[in-house]
């Protein structure tokens, strides 16, 4: 007790990986079930720890993590989303993709398609949508039999994204069908071609890995400039730097706008909230968002909780640690949700401070009866007036009858 | 001693702390002689230097009975019940903080918040049948009756039980208190009664 914890970004023995555990759901708040990570991991290198997931030496940097994650837990140093979104706007450069199909296959599938990915579980939503504004006609997916793939974990992810990805090309109203997915045979991995190597190749090799790794061990920030060691409520203040929603965003932003589309919430890539009269502005929610998307403030006479659909992850930390169940995910998603830029105003309330405890409380505005004048010193916050009437249940429902 | 030794033995005591596995530890107070002059309140205050607005051991002061009854005969009794934390089995406050800070602990069952966590959400304070957790209001964090863990962990015991002038509190493993009320008390023994039965197990015994 009384002694920070420290929380740091690691540095997973596959250079490549980068976690910020703060930003787990599994970090935010115990009550959080999610294992998404660790169930998708082909390599069986993910292991889930109280502050969120390790990642062993058997990681293979698959980046299939990086893309399941909802919390943007997850980055790829050298092959993330912006450098994959670079390939296919090199291959759409000078109207090469005009009428044509922009091929997509993974390490088991076809090996002369346009773009590959080590699994198809590796794609976004952001990289199925960029060849069609980059100007190719279409999206194919070449997709072997996953279930007989050694990364079978990952198969209900890709129906996932598929399903996500094709929910987006129904929004943005585009004429014909723009993502297709052919099923091949599965293919064993490509045999790397046998190379002769010199002995300064060699150790040159040698001499880069062994920085690499020296450098990693190192403590973060040496050499660097920036905060380093972080309190668990510094932690809890971090949010995600979108690195998949940010792109996503600025793509749909160069379509017109398209049609009005709403999707089961439970698989969708953001969630629709509702807030009812019941929220004591504790502001946990917003605390415990890891995206940023709710956000809560104390003005002089209000109480204020916002949203902005676009940044939600549908992480549900919101919903799950939400002590009066005032805050609800709808069953249906507005997708469209994602072409707002500007937050909406979910709940706002009068402030008031109790004169017991001395906190700020929240009177929703709609809502005329007055709070309780229990001390006489003025209205008193519902914390205080419950805690009365629990103490006097207390003393006269027991012994002392 | 007479026959209201203040303390669980203490042979009894440090025994019991030598005692491997799960334990808990817990107050009795024996409300038959509490006189209600909250020096255990001042007590704890000055051992754990809470500030204004913020006591871990309240005492309570309950009048029953009527100034006349129906034999228009007075007919009043005044308690005083002090009301620390019952330290839990099953902690409600526990069950309730959504970023885990409130933690039992396996080695004596005292139910501690982790100040470092703690968001000042409050939801510890409304799960708990009691109301006991406190807002700090400058620390911006909650706070609650520690059985003073640190004086605990050193085999003293926490400082509303060295403080009472009436020799009313007693410190000890449960299994101990218990036997020690058999022993001593029991016109009627209840333990943190709100209606009579509790879901969250609490240890605090409570006799008159």
């Amino acid at each position: 007790m009384g002694i920070a914890e420290r929380v740091l970004t690691k540095i997973t023995a596959n250079q490549d990986l980068l976690l910020e555990p703060s930003l787990c759901s599994r970090f935010r708040t115990p009550k959080s079930g999610c294992s998404q990570c660790s169930d998708v991991c082909p390599s069986g290198a993910i292991s889930l720890a109280a502050e969120g997931p390790d990642v062993s030496a058997s990681c293979s940097g698959c980046g299939i993590c990086f893309s399941v994650c909802p919390n943007d837990v997850f980055s790829l140093k050298k092959r993330g989303d912006e450098q994959i979104l670079d390939e296919i706007i090199q291959a759409a450069k000078g109207d090469r993709g005009a009428g044509r199909e922009f091929r997509i296959s993974c390490e088991h599938g076809d090996s002369t398609a346009d773009l590959l990915v080590p699994c198809l579980g590796r794609l976004t939503e952001a990289l199925l949508i960029e060849p069609v504004r980059s100007g190719f006609l279409r999206v194919s997916l070449l997709r072997p039999e996953c279930s007989i793939c050694p990364n079978a974990k990952a198969s209900s992810h890709i129906d996932r994204t598929i399903e996500r990805a094709s929910a987006l090309f129904d929004m943005l109203n585009l004429e014909g069908e723009r993502l297709a997915v052919r099923s091949m045979p599965l293919q064993p991995l490509a045999k790397r071609p046998e190379k002769a190597v010199t002995r300064r190749e060699l150790f040159s090799t040698f001499r880069t890995r062994a920085a690499e790794v020296t450098a990693a061990a190192l403590p973060e920030g040496c050499g660097t400039s920036g905060p380093i060691d972080r309190t668990f409520l510094e932690a809890m203040g971090r949010r995600a730097v979108h690195s998949k929603r940010g792109l996503l965003l600025s793509q749909l932003r160069a379509f017109e706008p398209g049609k009005e589309v709403s999707v089961p919430a439970e698989q969708a890539m953001l969630a629709t909230i509702a807030v009812s009269s019941g929220c004591s502005a504790c502001g946990v929610c917003a605390t415990l968002c890891p995206s940023g998307a709710l956000s809560q403030r104390w003005e002089e006479k209000q109480f204020i909780l916002t949203f902005l659909p676009s940044l939600c992850g549908n992480c549900r930390i919101c919903m799950e640690t939400c002590l009066p169940k005032a805050l609800t995910i709808e069953n249906t998603t507005r997708l469209n949700g994602l072409l707002e830029d500007k937050a909406k105003t979910v709940f706002a309330a009068e402030r008031k401070t109790c004169p017991l405890c001395r906190m700020n409380f929240a009177q929703p505005i709609e809502d005329p009866q007055g709070v309780a004048n229990v001390s006489g010193l003025g209205d008193t916050c519902p914390h205080c007036l419950e805690k009365q009437k629990k103490q006097m249940a207390f003393i006269n429902n027991g012994l002392l009858k | 001693m007479s026959e209201r030794d203040t303390f669980v033995k203490d042979e009894t005591l440090k025994a019991s702390f030598r005692k491997k596995g799960h334990k808990q530890y817990t107050l009795w107070v024996d409300l038959e002689h509490c006189v209600g002059c909250h020096a255990c309140t001042m007590g704890c205050k000055a051992e754990n230097n809470t500030p204004v607005g913020v006591d871990y051991n309240r005492v309570v002061e309950v009048e029953v009975g009527e100034f006349r009854d129906e034999k228009e005969k007075p007919n009043v009794r005044a308690y005083f019940v002090p009301t620390p934390c019952m330290h839990c089995g099953r902690p409600a406050c526990q069950a309730a903080c959504p970023v885990g800070a409130v933690t039992k602990r396996d080695e004596d069952g005292i139910v501690l918040i982790n100040k470092d966590k703690c968001i000042g959400c409050r939801y510890c304070s409304w799960a708990c049948p009691y109301g006991h957790p406190q807002y700090n209001a400058e620390a911006k964090v909650m706070e609650k009756c520690t059985l003073c863990v640190h004086r605990v962990e050193k085999g003293l015991r926490p400082a509303c039980v060295d403080t009472c002038i009436a020799r009313t509190r007693f410190f000890g493993e449960l299994g101990d208190l218990e036997e020690l009320v058999r022993e001593k008390r029991a016109k009627k023994v209840a333990v943190g009664f709100v209606g009579g039965k509790v879901d969250t197990n609490p240890s605090t015994i409570y006799t008159k």
